[in-house]
């Protein structure tokens, strides 16, 4: 076995042909093998150059992203490293062995088969460019199987079997024969996995941040399109997070698809603009309520048309409010400047309305001989009279644009005539 | 209001929802200043949010006014009738 792995190896590079444990070097540019005595000798150069069997897989896998920089040396290096896998895999070994037919690893093989999974996940996933690098180690666990398949039955036979057919993962990283061909076909299963969506969430994440993407043409495309479904599922997720926001807002809504949540929403906020527009003009209209005050009808009463009010225009479509949006005809002040003051915060975007009004508000000074209107109905109805009695309801139509108002005049109730 | 959204078989098509999201924009106060382009949904949906937010502190605000002026008035007068109905809403 030590022969399969080594003469596959041995086609690129060196090889110290014994049963020692050997050291793949890459040493400026060139693979040299050591043998396990010169343990982790340090090139000066290449300190920081995987090459170093003797480490852990956890270093090892950390050096990953740097080999694939260099395009030059990655079949070679594929090649090595999977021999150096083929040959630690079997022995759930987290450091790089060489080829050993040593059924029991100087270090513990508890934790390390699951290092081992995954580091040898993350070589496939580098080499392969592949969508599919199941991190975890539940990902790794059909490779698992087909590694802790191999261990008990020792180093043998790494060359087939434990290239995990049975589990049909495609993180050959058990037992590959490190033979170019097996690399390729390695990658094809990868390529031919990636279209599995069940991994696709985290093979986009994998492959975001390896970055294999230089060497295959055709994951290029897959991956393109995998990164698209992955930006539209965040956006997705952004909208559905404001969504819920929303339904948290809105009071007794109950529903949870986009739908009704909008038209709850919709509903909604058309009554509380309604209803922040009626304050205001209680607000407003308050100190004047009470019988005698009619003269002193707050300037106010002018800014409450649809125009002035960013909510108003909600309000003009709702039929069942068809008073709310005109002035009070009736008690107009002399002076309409004032008359914003009160709805500035509302009124900030109308300004042309504003002028409207206050030519309107000249039209109604002679409707002044109705006496004062005290609203005997709360609510909308308010301006119900002051409506009916506007006898020029073109001046209205002028200064509330708005639908309601044809309403209003064709809707009179005739019980608020001569009020 | 015409409630025709859903369609029959009970999936709502995305043409509604579209409509449903243009009909809210139209309600925002942003949308009066800019021309009313296409804004991105999720934009839409924040501002939303934050447009009801602020309805609630108004109409917190004037239910703090109002309550104040009805302690000034006349407890038996109309107006006050009034206020305290919209209070109560």
């Amino acid at each position: 076995m030590d022969g399969n792995v080594r003469s596959a190896a041995n086609q690129k590079k060196p090889i110290v042909a014994d049963d020692d444990l050997i050291e793949l070097l890459w040493h400026n540019g060139s693979v040299v093998a050591q043998p396990q005595a010169h343990h982790r000798p340090a090139p000066p150069s290449d300190r920081d150059r995987p090459g170093t069997i003797g480490l852990t897989g956890e270093e090892t896998a950390a050096w990953f992203p740097d080999t694939l920089d260099d395009a030059l040396e990655k079949d070679l290096y594929t090649q090595l490293w999977y021999s150096t896998i083929a040959d630690a895999a079997p022995q759930h070994e987290g450091t790089l062995l060489g080829p050993t037919s040593q059924p029991s690893p100087p270090l513990p093989p508890v934790g390390s088969s699951g290092v081992d999974s995954s580091w040898a996940g993350d070589i496939c996933s580098t080499f392969c460019g592949s969508n599919q690098v199941p991190r975890t180690p539940a990902g790794t666990s059909g490779k698992d199987a087909a590694l802790q398949s191999e261990g008990p039955s020792g180093a043998g036979a790494h060359d087939g079997t434990s290239s995990s057919g049975g589990s049909g993962s495609n993180y050959g990283g058990s037992g590959l024969p490190s033979d170019s061909v097996h690399v390729h076909k390695r990658k094809e299963r990868c390529r031919d996995d990636s279209d599995s969506p069940s991994e696709d969430a985290e093979c986009e994440e994998a492959t975001e941040e390896t970055k294999p993407s230089r060497r295959h043409g055709p994951k290029r495309r897959t991956r393109a399109a995998e990164v698209h479904n992955l930006s539209e599922r965040r956006r997705r997720d952004r909208i559905n997070e404001k969504m819920r926001a929303l339904q948290q807002l809105i009071p007794h809504c109950n529903k949870t698809d986009k739908a009704s949540i909008l038209d709850e929403t919709l509903e909604y906020l058309k009554s509380l603009q309604m209803q922040v527009q009626i304050m205001w003009m209680t607000s407003g209209m308050a100190p004047m309520m009470f019988p005698g005050a009619h003269q002193f009808m707050p300037p106010m009463a002018l800014g409450m048309n649809s125009g002035c009010i960013p909510a108003a225009q909600g309000l003009s479509q709702m039929p069942r409010l068809p008073y709310m949006s005109h002035p009070l005809p009736n008690h107009i002040p002399l002076n309409s400047s004032p008359a914003m003051n009160p709805m500035n915060p509302l009124n900030s975007a109308n300004q042309m309305q504003n002028g409207h009004l206050r030519e309107a508000s000249n039209h109604f000074l002679h409707l002044d001989g109705r006496t004062a209107v005290v609203p005997q109905v709360p609510g909308p109805h308010v301006y119900g009279h002051q409506i009916a009695q506007a006898e020029e309801p073109n001046s209205i139509l002028e200064v509330a644009a708005s639908t309601v108002v044809p309403t209003s005049r064709a809707g009179q109730p005739p019980t608020f005539d001569g009020v | 209001m015409s409630s025709g959204r859903s369609s029959s078989r009970g999936n709502i098509s995305e043409d509604e929802i579209n409509e449903l999201i243009s009909k809210l924009q139209a309600l925002l106060p942003s949308s009066r200043r800019r021309g009313s382009g296409q804004a991105s949904t999720t934009k839409l949906l924040k501002e939303t949010c934050s447009y009801i937010k602020s309805l609630h502190r108004e109409v917190d605000d004037l239910s703090d006014r109002l309550s104040d002026l009805m302690s000034t008035m006349d407890h038996n007068s109309p107006g006050a009738e009034i206020i305290r109905s919209i209070l109560r809403s």
